[in-house]
Order: structure tokens, then C-alpha cells, then sequence
């Protein structure tokens, strides 16, 4: 709704059925207005990045101050709540609900840094293995083959016992272990394409490899890139949370939503909204970049239909 | 007296495309007789394979038969349950061959399997004579070691062998009626001729009536008693195969018909050329394909001491089956594969001493694939722009000029610069590809099956474009085919290839009248033509 009155504001002409006059933006754009996962990600995802961000700035609220008179306060809906703590408060007497929005920072940064880590280290040796293929890619492959026989979890225990956790060491350490699935993504794609006739005709007309892989072969693979790296960015937020569940990821009392998970275990059976919540917000967070990213593969694909 | 076999009258299918109904066949009638045999002819998208699909209820899922009566030996099956359909009509009185033999048969199951459970589906008898009976059949379409063949798994055999099998799985039934949707259209030329000489005697011999789908007049013609013209789902003509050839009604099969014709025109006289272009001596190519520890390395001649000059202006065509190495021979003098051995001279020095872009702004190639030729992310303004951003560093003025001047020369408009290929038709792309090609005004054009994969009249276009450019930038083509018409059409010299050696070369029309080799006779023999009536 509002992208289609942004939009009629701009131009005019875009919703005129005459796609032979629309230009490639306009075309996407148009994608963009009837692609109702892809709208609906998007304001799902700007909606839970808005509250982490902003909302700190304007409302006062802390996630670190503690209260012990006024511990695990149940929820404003239960009985007992209170409009003071409208998610109730945690074992230490904190304002759960600031927990949860302080929380959304370091679950997005630590999503979208791992799964860029990831995305760098996988398209890189895919497309390297996929278009020079022979000796590289049997290089590329065998390196493949360790990283999936390494045990992760184990990885992680090692680096992060050797170099101390912080988020930058998470970000790195959860990019390291899941870039596998863009290679092989990106291998598989590369081969494909590299056989194909425009990637000769580039060859005739003097294209160097690196113009070629730049300009044929990564827009075309790119589809397939955006799909695997919002898959990546929901596994590597989950990822945090399982291994800051295990205590080894950020510390507390650095909210984030896995460590809110791992300490509203205990309470699991008497105050279960301390596990639902985070749980729900990390739903939300997950699927609402799951679905951004099927939209703009979608609408990114100059082969999809234009309705 | 013939009894009327079957009888289709105003068949209507629609498709449901994105809440939109669209009608793609409209009023389709047809009347077959016993033992008669109707060709469908049309280019893609006109509907021919639609309107037999919707017969035997293998329409896609969004197509839907609108309205219509299809009488089989005078009882209406349209109506007739989906059950009893299938029990009693389809495979077993009406049965179908398709035109593409690698996907039609089962991978995971052996030829006999497949036969065997075909026959048995519809006849209640033991195995045993069933898998006689597939033997019997295998025999028939000429197979040979027909017994080790009912174990062999469908990669096992050519694709012609693979054909034969389809049209045994068809006939195994005794049906009344053979449906055959373009049965040799993905098989080579000598081929096609033995496959479609074996579908007739099998008609002939087993009493059956048949329906000859295809895009090609002058096979259909060939094949057929009648036929029925088919444009846009529309039947455009129909009558007996002799009263369509020789007068045509509507100016669209006049079209297709001079598209056979204009083919074989008698060729221009043959220009002395003089100046030496590209010089190819002794080149030998071979690829290994990977073993195991069972099976040894392979090692393919793709081309073994191929050795030919071409001269300035001149198109010389290189003419071959599938796996004859011509094509490996034109990315070998385009440089963009190496050769083993032998030389490669383009203006007297080696191909290899080019540096890309030198070699760029000599010799240009354009693809069969319309499909794959352009890269689908970019717009048509980037593809024909980017050889000139390379090569030269003209402004962005004269760039801009030089694209419009050059697609105005392949037939296309300004407003195609902003396009993607996919908003693009075959025949459009091709332009595009040949635009691209063309922008930086190379010496030499080494078209690649060019016009196989377009639409009978679309082919002609893109000929008369070829032919044009050729004349107007002087330009020497290499026109890399399997079709003699397109050969004798457009080139002064022919080299006959197979095996990845060549047989025979000399002037276009001496070859294609007077073959001396037995393998350019076969080929020679195996173009249906259609000779025009004075």
C-alpha cells in the first residue's frame, strides 16, 4: 500500500499495462507492489529492526537494572501483571520486555554479520571452484568435505574457549561454520551458467574472467545467493541462541534472546512466558527475513512474470 | 467403403493464465478415416499439439477443453469418465509417440520392463507372452539383439534406437489410431528418414490410421494423404496434401511454402574470391572423458587433421550430424578452444599470438540456442553496448549511436534497449545475438546452427538477415549446419564432415547435386523438399 503510493507519486506511468514502455527499475518495482510474502517480510522486518534500533532512544527503559522485590512479575495479559513491566520481569527482577527489545540488536547484528562472513567465504570459493573447475575445484571440494566432516559445535568450544567470547568472535566464529551451503550453491550454479552460450560470446568478444564473472556470472547466481542468505541469517540467529543457550555465546548480562532462552529454562514449568516470548520474537525475526528474501529473489529474477 | 475412425468438431481449449482465459484452440475440427493419415502442420505456439493433447486428456493442468465433440468409431468419448477412459481409449486404442526420446522413456526401468507393463496394463495374459509379444514388437521397429536389448536401461541406447522403442511401446497395443507429435524432430537427419520410412510401413502393414504432428511441410507432405495448416489455434487450411502444396489458399501456408522454396532457388554464380581470410592447417582435437577403475580412459577424436582455407567475402558452410566435430571446429578457429595440434592462421599470423580484444575485432560468433545466447540479466542496450566498452573507447555518444545504427541493421527498434531476453522472442534474441556480433564490425561471422531452433518462417527471416549483412558489410560467414537447405541457401563452398574428419568439399551446388561420397549421398537423400510447381 504505502510502496504503491510512493509510487504512483513518482511515476505516474507505472501501473499502465504497457510493459513494453516500463524500464528494468520500473518493472521491478512493479514485482515489488504485487508480491504480497515479499511486502509482507519487509514490513515485518523494518517493524522488529525499528523497535530494536529506535525504540531504546525515545523510551526509558533499561534491561540491566534490577529490582529483587519485584521478581519474575508475570506478564501485563496474566494475572498479577502490571501496564509497569508489560512482559513481566525475569529472576533478577528485570524489565523483560527491554530485555527482549535490547535483545533484537544483537540477534540482527550477529544474523546478518555471520551470514555476510559466510556469504564472503562461500561465494567466493564457489564461484573459483564452479568456473575454473579442474585441480581448483577438487581443491575447493576437498576443503568442502573437512569443514562438513568438522564437528561445529566443537569448533566453537575450542575457539571461543582459546580466544574468549565477544560478539565480534561470535559473528566470525558462526560465519566460519555456515558458509558451506553457498558454495555449494554457488558452485553448482557457476558450472551451469559457465557452459552456456552468453559466457562464450563474452569470451569472443574479449571479455576478461573477472569481467565475466562480475558481470555474467554473479547477477545470475545472485537469485540463488539472496535465498541461501536470509536462510543463513535465520540459522545463524538460531545458532547464537543454541550456543549462548550453552552458555558459550554472549555473555550475560548482555541480553540477547538465547541467553534469555537459556536462562528462562529453569522456570520453564511455573513461568513459561520468559521462554515463549524470545521464542516468538525470534519466530517473527526468522520467517519475516525468510520470506523478504523468497520476495527478492522473486522480484530480483528478470525471468519471473511481470504480474 | 472407409469407415470414419474418429471426428473432432469445434474443439475450443482454453488456458487459464493468471485469472485470464485465453483460448488457444478454437473451433478445431477434423474427420479421420480408417487407415488414413492426417498431417498437422504449424509452427510452435499454433496449437497442433495442444488440440491432440486435449484429445487424449493429456492437457497441462491449466488448459481445459472449453467445448466440443470428439467421436471415436462414432461414439462421443469427450464425455466418457476419466476411468474409462483411461481403461479403454487411451493407450489402448489411441496411443502416442513424442518428439523427445531422452525424457519419454523412464530412466530407471529397462526397455522390456516398460514394454512388458505397457502390454499387460491393458491385455490379461501371462508375462511370458507378454514379454514375447514386446520382443515381437522390438523386432518389428528393426532393433536389433532384440533379446539383450529388453534389459538395457534407456542411456543405453541412441536416441534413434530410444525412438524405435517409443514406437514399439505405442504400437504393442494394436491401437487404431498413432499420434505422432514431431516423432524425428530431435534426431538427426539420416535418422529421421529411416525413423519415418519405419512409422509408415508400420502403418501400412498394421492397418492403422495416424496423425502426423510437425512443423516441417515438406515431411508432412512426405508422410501424409492430408493436411491441416494450423496458425495462432486457428485451422487455416486443410485438404488433400497435393491440393495444398500446389495451390494454396491463405498466404500463410504460401509463406511456409516459400520458405521450402526460396531454399531452393538456384544459387548465384559463384564470385572468384582471392584474398585468403583464415588459413586452417592440420588441426586435431580430442577430449578425454574421465574413467574409473572399471571402465579405461576414453579419448574422443573431435576433430582429427582437419585442414580448409576461407577466402574474403565467401560463406563457407560446414555441414555434419551431430558429433561430426563441427562445431568444435568453429570454437577452435574462433580461438575459444584450444587445438592439440596443427595452426590456425587469421591474416597470416596464429590465432594464439591475438591478444582477446584483437581477436575480438576480427572473427564474432553467433549461437544456435536463442535461450542461452544472451545473459538474462542484462538488457538488450547492455549486451549490443558491451563489446564497444571493451574494445574501444569511443564517448558515450558515438556508443549510443553505433547500438541504434546496429540494431536498425538486424530489423530492431530503439525501444529494445531497455528489454530484458525474457520479454524477447526466439527470432528477436537471435537478432540481438547477431547485433552483438556484428557491433564491432569483424572480419569473419561464425554462425552456429543459427536458424535450428526458430519457427519455419522466423528461419527465413533470420537467413534473409545473414544474407543482407553480407552484402552490405561484406562480411565472410562460416554457417555451421546440419540442414542442406539452409547450406544451399546462404553459402558458396560446403565441407562435408563426420567423424571428425572431412569427406568431401567443394562448391555448394556440386556437392548437393553430384555427392561423390557415400556419406553426403545418405545426407543429400535424407532433405524431404517440396519442388515448386511452374
Amino acid at each position: 500500500m504505502i510502496l504503491k503510493y510512493i509510487f504512483r507519486h513518482t511515476n505516474p506511468d507505472f501501473l499502465n499495462r504497457d510493459f513494453e514502455k516500463l524500464t528494468p527499475k520500473d518493472i521491478m518495482f512493479r514485482k515489488a507492489i504485487y508480491h504480497s510474502g515479499f511486502k509482507f517480510g519487509l514490513l515485518l522486518l523494518s517493524t522488529i529492526t525499528f523497535i530494536g534500533v529506535f525504540v531504546p532512544f525515545f523510551v526509558d527503559m533499561s534491561p540491566y537494572d534490577q529490582d529483587i522485590s519485584k521478581r519474575l512479575l508475570p506478564p501485563v495479559w496474566s494475572e498479577g501483571g502490571s501496564w509497569q513491566y508489560i512482559f513481566g520481569t525475569d529472576g533478577n527482577g528485570r524489565d523483560y520486555l527491554a530485555r527482549i527489545i535490547y535483545g533484537t540488536r544483537v540477534s540482527l547484528t550477529i544474523g546478518i554479520g555471520a551470514a555476510t562472513v559466510g556469504m564472503l567465504i562461500g561465494v567466493t570459493l564457489g564461484v573459483i571452484a564452479g568456473y575454473f573447475g579442474g585441480i581448483v575445484d577438487q581443491v575447493v571440494s576437498y576443503i568442502l568435505t573437512c569443514q562438513l566432516a568438522l564437528p561445529g559445535i566443537l569448533f566453537l568450544l575450542t575457539i571461543i574457549s582459546i580466544v574468549g567470547s565477544s560478539l565480534t568472535v561470535v559473528i566470525l566464529v558462526i560465519g566460519v561454520l555456515h558458509w558451506t551451503l553457498f558454495l555449494v550453491v554457488t558452485r553448482a550454479a557457476t558450472q551451469r551458467i559457465r557452459n552456456l552460450d552468453y559466457i562464450t560470446a563474452a569470451n569472443a568478444i574479449g571479455a576478461r574472467k573477472t569481467n565475466i564473472i562480475f558481470t555474467d556470472i554473479l547477477p545470475n547466481v545472485l537469485n540463488q545467493i539472496i535465498v541461501i542468505f536470509t536462510l543463513e541469517v535465520g540459522v545463524a540467529i538460531l545458532a547464537e541462541a543454541t550456543i549462548s543457550f550453552l552458555g558459550l555465546g554472549i555473555q550475560p548480562p548482555t541480553p540477547s534472546w538465547g541467553v534469555l532462552i537459556a536462562e528462562g529454562k529453569e522456570a520453564i514449568f511455573f513461568q513459561p512466558w520468559l521462554i515463549i516470548l524470545p521464542g516468538i520474537a525470534l519466530f517473527l525475526l526468522v520467517i519475516s527475513i525468510n520470506m523478504l528474501g523468497d520476495g527478492l529473489r522473486d522480484i530480483t529474477d528478470p525471468n519471473t512474470n511481470i504480474e | 467403403m472407409e469407415t470414419t475412425l474418429l471426428e473432432i468438431k469445434n474443439l475450443n481449449i482454453s488456458f487459464n493464465v493468471s485469472k485470464n482465459i485465453v483460448n488457444t484452440v478454437d473451433n478445431f475440427s477434423l474427420t479421420l478415416k480408417e487407415k488414413e493419415t492426417i498431417g498437422i502442420v504449424g509452427e510452435s505456439g499454433s496449437g497442433k499439439t495442444i488440440s491432440m493433447l486435449g484429445l487424449t486428456r493429456l492437457l497441462p493442468k491449466q488448459a481445459f477443453v472449453d467445448k466440443g465433440s470428439i467421436l471415436f468409431k462414432g461414439r462421443d468419448i469427450s464425455n466418457i469418465s476419466n476411468k474409462e477412459f483411461y481403461q479403454k481409449i487411451s493407450g489402448k486404442k489411441i496411443s502416442m509417440i513424442f518428439q523427445e526420446p531422452m525424457t519419454a522413456l523412464n530412466p530407471v526401468y529397462t526397455i522390456g520392463r516398460q514394454l512388458i507393463s505397457t502390454y499387460l496394463f491393458h491385455n490379461d495374459v501371462s508375462r511370458n507372452s507378454a514379454y514375447n509379444r514386446a520382443i515381437e514388437f522390438l523386432d518389428k521397429v528393426q532393433l536389433t539383439n532384440v533379446k539383450e536389448r529388453m534389459a538395457q536401461y534407456p542411456h543405453q541406447l541412441s536416441g534413434g534406437q530410444r525412438q524405435r522403442v517409443m514406437i514399439a511401446m505405442a504400437l504393442i497395443n494394436s491401437p487404431e489410431l498413432l499420434i505422432a507429435d514431431e516423432p524425428t524432430t530431435a534426431l538427426d537427419v539420416t535418422v529421421q528418414k529411416e525413423i519415418v520410412g519405419l512409422i509408415q510401413k508400420l502403418i501400412e502393414n498394421l492397418g492403422m490410421a495416424m496423425i502426423f504432428i510437425s512443423h516441417d511441410l515438406g515431411l508432412v507432405s512426405k508422410t501424409c494423404e492430408d493436411i491441416i495448416v494450423m496458425e495462432k489455434g486457428l485451422i487455416l487450411e486443410s485438404g488433400k496434401a497435393k491440393d495444398v502444396l500446389t495451390r494454396p489458399k491463405e498466404n500463410y501456408t504460401k509463406n511456409l511454402l516459400k520458405c521450402l522454396w526460396s531454399l531452393d532457388v538456384d544459387h548465384k554464380k559463384i564470385n572468384e574470391y582471392r584474398t585468403l581470410l583464415l588459413d586452417v592447417k592440420d588441426i586435431s582435437k580430442s577430449y578425454q572423458l574421465p574413467g574409473s577403475i572399471l571402465k579405461p580412459k576414453k579419448v574422443i577424436n573431435a576433430v582429427r587433421n582437419v585442414s580448409f582455407e576461407i577466402f574474403k567475402g565467401e560463406t563457407l558452410a560446414i555441414v555434419g550430424e551431430s558429433g561430426s566435430g563441427k562445431s568444435t571446429v568453429a570454437k577452435i578457429i574462433n580461438g575459444l578452444t584450444k587445438m592439440d595440434s596443427g595452426d590456425v592462421l587469421l591474416e597470416g599470423k596464429k590465432i594464439d599470438s591475438y591478444s582477446p580484444l584483437e581477436r575480438a575485432l576480427r572473427i564474432q560468433p553467433v549461437f544456435q540456442d536463442p535461450y542461452s545466447t544472451l545473459n538474462p540479466n542484462h538488457t538488450i542496450g547492455f549486451i549490443v553496448r558491451r563489446p564497444l566498452l571493451l574494445n574501444t573507447s569511443l564517448s558515450y555518444d558515438e556508443i549510443e549511436t553505433k547500438v541504434a545504427k546496429t540494431l536498425d541493421l538486424v530489423g530492431l527498434s530503439k525501444n529494445f534497449i531497455n528489454r530484458f531476453p525474457s520479454q524477447l522472442s526466439g527470432g528477436q534474441r537471435q537478432r540481438v545475438a547477431i547485433a552483438r556480433a556484428i557491433i564491432l564490425e569483424p572480419k569473419i561471422l561464425i554462425c552456429d546452427e543459427p536458424t535450428s531452433s526458430l519457427d519455419v518462417t522466423i528461419q527465413s527471416q533470420i537467413l534473409d538477415l545473414l544474407n543482407e549483412l553480407k552484402a552490405r558489410l561484406k562480411i565472410t560467414i562460416v554457417l555451421i549446419s546440419h540442414n542442406i537447405s539452409v547450406v544451399k541457401f546462404l553459402s558458396d563452398r560446403v565441407l562435408v564432415m563426420n567423424n571428425g574428419e572431412i569427406l568431401e568439399s567443394g562448391n555448394t551446388l556440386n556437392i548437393i547435386n553430384k555427392p561423390k561420397n557415400n556419406y553426403t549421398k545418405k545426407l543429400m537423400s535424407a532433405i524431404f523438399t517440396v519442388k515448386k510447381k511452374v
